[in-house]
């Protein structure tokens, strides 16, 4: 709910860039801390994240502000969708396509 | 001119099926259906499941993602003289179990990798889509849903038995503050009057295309279908609810029609800066049920869209849907829900049975051609909430039903009623009544809290202790001691929550909304551990 009182993005200071390993931890972390779950660190990289009940909707957006705040990078609403958030492997891609500024 | 007099599901189909055959009906991804394609297609599963023995007033499960089949099936068990019950498909076994057993089903529509062992007992016929169902499992007969709806069949052409108003459509699964889910039973009657009422005051038309974000199995949800079959508009059904494809769906499908409940709103307002750089211009309205907006929300939304209409509706599923707040009032703010709906009456009505006086704290007493038969099978509690109405002469008083809704309003001056909250929920403390809804906003408009949700726990000194649940936008967080702090500025001190529980985030029902009674629960158990805890030291 953070970015829509129309923060300025500040510059950030250069941070080294995270590997692909690092976001997916991150974000298999903040997973297993979510309420509902039970700790489940055996998900599958490519297991269905909503489909399957891992997360819901409302989870997906603190997941959001929450990789942007770990990252420092910014996720447009309008990618915040299904097909990016299907699973891990997914949400890292969009990650990572961020990271590298795409 | 209406072809056929509105007396039940089919009747509204069949109008609009005939005003204007290929308009789009449903839309489903890609994929779009007419009028035509239900009547047709209902038509044909009505016969079959009339061939494989579903008799008038057998209930059916529908256990399907929200897709076109989903409203096929709905129309297609009415269509038989049956009664539809939607399973939501998020639940879970054991609750799936639960309403199969309770009302009794034993012909279901699902998805094949729903139909699980423990799902399909007691089941006699499935009509599944996707991978065939194994025969192995004793006595199950299988269907190829997707067969049935695409093959003209040998029976095309010959009759249903076509249900009448009084009949019942649809068993609603609904939890209450205490037990198991209960089964509300909507007849036709009741399901078509929600529609005639809620697509007039909404001024819906043909030209209408309203998305369907909420589930089928919530009353609320079954509305927007019912509503657009009614004016012969299209249903869009959405299933994903992030952000950014509501957003494609808003635009890609020019929606004019939004119904949500309050976390859905936080969900949409993720999406604020795209929206502020591409308006909605086509949004006409939206409409809130299933709890009180967070005001900051409210304002937030008002602002966003100032082009669209706002209309804060409330409704229980007891009597399908109760009053709603014009958008012109909207100013009145996000507890007020507004005054009873076309053809209904509502009265506050206190312990003793009596009409409130303006201001006064009562419960909402609701008459009209949405209340529903009673609870599935629960003579007892149907007794209790169904009750005769007390302002009837008493020789009429049996005879005519209203519904005790449970829920604690008040009237203003001029008419407006204002949600309290729950009567079990009405916290007295310190010799004052309060809502928690009225802390609940205390705390939400503290910058930092996200959600919050309040309730009273027994207290031999304070009669009730206020205790909040809260969650914190992210980056920022909170000690209890400065959220309390935060409330004393705000509020007078009875109003200041004792005890403060932080969560990452508040349990939702199936539905969205805030769970309050497994919030209570988790309290309670959490409570009992740590006075365990303490009595081991």
């Amino acid at each position: 709910m953070r970015k829509f009182d129309g923060f300025v993005e500040t510059a950030q200071p250069a941070l080294p860039t995270p590997s692909r390993g690092q976001v997916l931890s991150a974000i298999r972390k903040f997973l297993s801390t979510t309420p509902g779950q039970n700790g489940d660190s055996a998900l599958s990289d490519d297991e269905p994240l909503i489909e399957n009940g891992h997360m819901t909707s409302l989870q997906a957006v603190e997941l959001v502000l929450f990789l942007e705040e770990r990252f420092s990078l910014r996720i447009q609403p309008e990618d915040v969708s299904e097909e990016n958030f299907f699973s891990m492997n997914c949400v890292t891609d969009l990650v990572m396509s961020r990271i590298r500024g795409e | 001119m209406m072809r056929y007099p509105e007396f039940t599901l089919h009747h509204m189909l069949l109008n609009s099926a005939e005003r204007a055959p290929s308009h789009v009906a449903v839309v489903n991804g890609t994929r779009s259906y007419t009028y035509r394609d239900l009547v047709t297609q209902s038509a044909r599963l009505a016969l079959e499941l009339q061939e494989h023995g579903v008799r008038p007033g057998d209930r059916v499960g529908v256990f399907l993602e929200k897709r076109w089949e989903a409203v096929v099936a709905m129309f297609g068990v009415s269509a038989a003289g049956a009664v539809f019950v939607n399973i939501n498909p998020l639940l879970r076994t054991a609750q799936v179990q639960h309403i199969i057993q309770d009302c009794r089903i034993d012909v279901l529509i699902a998805e094949s990798e729903k139909l699980v062992p423990d799902v399909v007992r007691g089941i006699r016929a499935v009509f599944y889509l996707g991978a065939p169902v194994p025969r192995g499992a004793g006595s199950l007969a299988g269907f190829s849903l997707s067969r049935v709806l695409a093959e003209v069949g040998s029976n095309e052409g010959a009759k249903t038995n076509l249900p009448i108003e009084s009949d019942l459509c649809t068993i609603i699964y609904t939890s209450g503050s205490t037990g198991r889910p209960k089964g509300i039973m909507l007849t036709h009657h009741n399901v078509v009057a929600g529609a005639q009422i809620v697509s007039t005051y909404l001024g819906n038309s043909y030209d209408d295309r309203v998305l369907a974000a909420l589930p089928f199995s919530f009353d609320y949800g079954l509305n927007q279908l019912t509503t657009m079959v009614r004016v012969g508009g299209s249903l869009v059904l959405q299933r994903s609810l992030l952000p950014g494809d509501i957003l494609r769906s808003l635009h890609q499908n020019r929606i004019t029609g939004l119904a949500g409940v309050p976390p859905f709103w936080s969900l949409l307002l993720q999406a604020r800066q795209s929206i502020e750089r591409e308006p909605l211009t086509l949004l006409r309205y939206i409409t809130n049920s299933g709890g009180t907006v967070p005001g900051p929300h409210l304002d937030a939304l008002r602002i966003l869209l100032p082009r669209t209409k706002i209309y804060l509706m409330y409704g229980l599923t007891e009597a399908f849907r109760s009053t709603f707040l014009p958008p012109a009032q909207i100013h009145r703010g996000s507890a007020c829900i507004g005054k009873a709906i076309p053809n209904t009456q509502v009265w506050v009505v206190d312990e003793s049975g009596r009409e409130c006086a303006p201001e006064e704290v009562g419960e909402l007493v609701h008459r009209g051609p949405t209340v529903a038969l009673g609870y599935w099978g629960d003579e007892e509690r149907t007794n209790s909430v169904y009750r005769p109405n007390p302002f009837a002469p008493r020789q009429m008083r049996g005879f005519d039903k209203v519904v005790y809704s449970g829920d604690l309003v008040k009237r203003d001056h001029e008419g407006f009623l204002y949600f309290v909250g729950r009567r079990d929920e009405l916290i007295k403390t310190q010799g004052y009544r309060v809502g928690p809804i009225e802390i609940e906003e205390l705390l939400c408009s503290i910058p930092a809290v996200r959600e919050a949700a309040v309730f009273g726990v027994p207290d031999e000194t304070w009669g009730s202790s206020v205790t909040a649940v809260v969650s914190f936008k992210a980056g920022v967080s909170l000690t209890a001691d400065q959220l309390r702090r935060a409330c004393a500025e705000r509020a007078p001190s009875y109003m200041v929550p004792r005890e403060v529980v932080i969560l990452a985030e508040l349990p939702k029902t199936p539905t969205g909304k805030i769970d309050r009674s497994s919030l209570k629960s988790e309290y309670a158990v959490a409570k009992s551990g740590a006075v365990a805890e303490a009595a081991r030291r």
